[in-house]
């Protein structure tokens, strides 16, 4: 079965900021959370990915096929919620999605008003009189209506409230169901993505410096406490720690390793707690390099 | 495309409408006075289109109609077809009007009358398209392609500069008039429409990006 998407040496290249290489996939049935801070390369991915932008190299499939703009049938398999939501503004919720029902055969109106009402979007208004959260809501239908086997969504909560956020969840868990939709989920915000997804994959200035499944990463990742009176030591598999005296708080990446070493060293009062996915991601993004060697 | 094209003419309505309400009341003043001859109200009308196509341009750039239609199932060729059938069918009510007018000015009804509304349709057509094509080009690469329309620009204003200098200004001018009334200038005309469009459809094409 071809891979949701498969990104092959992919570079884009912008006067201040280069994108990739980057070599990226996702398998049907999975959820990809892609996080990065502002300015990382996570919209630019995805504009690539949805052909709004043209890579200066490389090659994006999708389910086996080029994202090539000449041949886009590709594009009935994607629902794509950008970083703007553009709509014709002078026209209601309603005529917006009877316009984008006309190029996508797969289009259920009702599926359409169905998550309209969960989402409480009010369909008769204009586009432009909408609310920020209101569009978000829109876009996402609009996305959705066509039940597309690749997600993708950049950063689609912002702006919406927490009721809504909550129903966006549900309406993709219900989506994903059947095994074989995947969801590319770009955000910075880590709780929005800790439910949904499965894998994680972190940007950092346009490069991918850790993708991993989410529970081997609050797994593995630890924060660690203990005492040692020795001095110049280099811990396994820590990103990060401080020292107050014999006192030391340190990250692991690699708990299980960490915790040999310790133990070797013959550590007092060892304790250790888990990490949230955000307190992880903060680690990683703040020290890219430790991680990628680890 | 023509469901495309269909919305577009189906959301830019009212100011398609109030445009051509415009130009119908000039044609009622043109029909109604000698001294407006034809070409008063070709160029009254091409005056109309100009401002009309600006305004409607310039809010389907506010909207960010380009990043809307091509995250749809559509190729680039559709979506720049998209924008040469627009701009040819809102021209093409236009040049019904002044025919119609013909009617009423029968003795404007001549040979050169009808080179010069083709001549004409032509320059209209191949200024906006020259506009489109300067605003697909910054979109073109990460160079500044759009400055080789200021570049043409500068070369336009050095030859006209040139032309004073020496004294052919007025010879040019002359010739260019006489052109703009014969079939070579009608020809002439769109044919440069023609050429400018098809540029525009390879520029749009090959834009690295559609997100304005």
């Amino acid at each position: 079965m071809p891979q949701a998407f498969e990104f092959k040496n992919l570079i884009k290249t912008y006067p201040d900021f280069q994108l990739g290489p980057l070599n990226l996939d996702l398998a049907p049935g999975t959820v990809l959370g892609f996080v990065g801070p502002n300015g990382s390369g996570k919209s630019t991915t995805m504009h690539c990915l949805a052909g709004l932008v043209r890579p200066d190299s490389g090659k994006i499939e999708i389910f086996g096929h080029e994202n090539d703009l000449n041949e886009p049938a590709w594009k009935f398999d994607i629902g794509y919620v950008g970083d703007i939501h553009v709509f014709y503004e002078s026209w209601s919720g309603e005529k917006n999605l009877q316009f984008l029902a006309q190029f996508y055969p797969n289009w259920s109106h009702v599926f359409a008003a169905k998550l309209a009402q969960r989402f409480d979007l009010p369909l008769k208004k204009k586009a432009k009189e909408l609310s920020t959260g209101n569009r978000a809501k829109l876009a996402i239908v609009a996305a959705l209506a066509h039940a597309p086997k690749l997600l993708i969504l950049d950063e689609p909560t912002a702006g919406l409230d927490p009721v809504a956020r909550a129903e966006l969840q549900d309406v993709l868990f219900e989506m994903m169901a059947d095994g074989e939709r995947a969801i590319f989920y770009s955000t910075h915000v880590l709780p929005e993505i800790s439910r949904l997804a499965d894998e994680l994959a972190f940007l950092q200035n346009g490069q991918i410096v850790l993708r991993t499944a989410k529970d081997d990463l609050t797994e593995k990742w630890r924060k660690i406490t203990f005492r040692l009176s020795r001095n110049n030591l280099k811990f396994e598999s820590v990103v990060s720690h401080q020292r107050e005296g014999n006192d030391y708080q340190v990250i692991s990446s690699d708990f299980e390793a960490t915790l040999r070493q310790l133990h070797e060293l013959g550590v007092e009062n060892m304790q250790h707690s888990r990490l949230s996915v955000d307190e992880i991601a903060v680690q990683i993004l703040k020290g890219e390099k430790n991680v990628a060697a680890s | 495309m023509w469901p495309l094209l269909k919305t577009e003419l189906d959301y830019t309505k009212e100011g398609l409408v109030f445009t051509y309400a415009i130009a119908v009341i000039f044609f009622i003043v043109a029909a109604a006075l000698k001294s407006w001859d034809l070409f008063g109200y070709v160029m009254n009308t091409s005056i109309t289109y100009f401002i009309a196509m600006a305004i409607i341009g310039s809010e389907e750039d506010k909207e960010g109609r380009t990043r809307h239609l091509a995250g749809l199932p559509v190729t680039p060729q559709q979506l720049a077809m998209l924008d040469v059938l627009y701009v040819a069918l809102f021209q093409l009510g236009m040049v019904l009007l002044w025919l119609c007018l013909l009617i009423f000015k029968p003795e404007d009804a001549k040979p050169t009358t009808l080179w010069g509304m083709l001549s004409q349709n032509g320059l209209v057509l191949g200024v906006i398209t020259m506009f489109m094509i300067h605003h697909h080009l910054s979109f073109f690469g990460e160079k500044k392609y759009h400055l080789v329309s200021y570049g043409l620009l500068l070369a336009l204003a050095l030859l006209v500069a040139g032309l004073i200098l020496s004294g052919h200004l007025k010879a040019v001018a002359r010739f260019l008039w006489n052109s703009y009334f014969s079939a070579t200038g009608a020809l002439a005309s769109t044919f440069l429409w023609l050429s400018l469009s098809y540029l525009n459809i390879m520029i749009f094409v090959r834009r690295k990006s559609y997100l304005e």
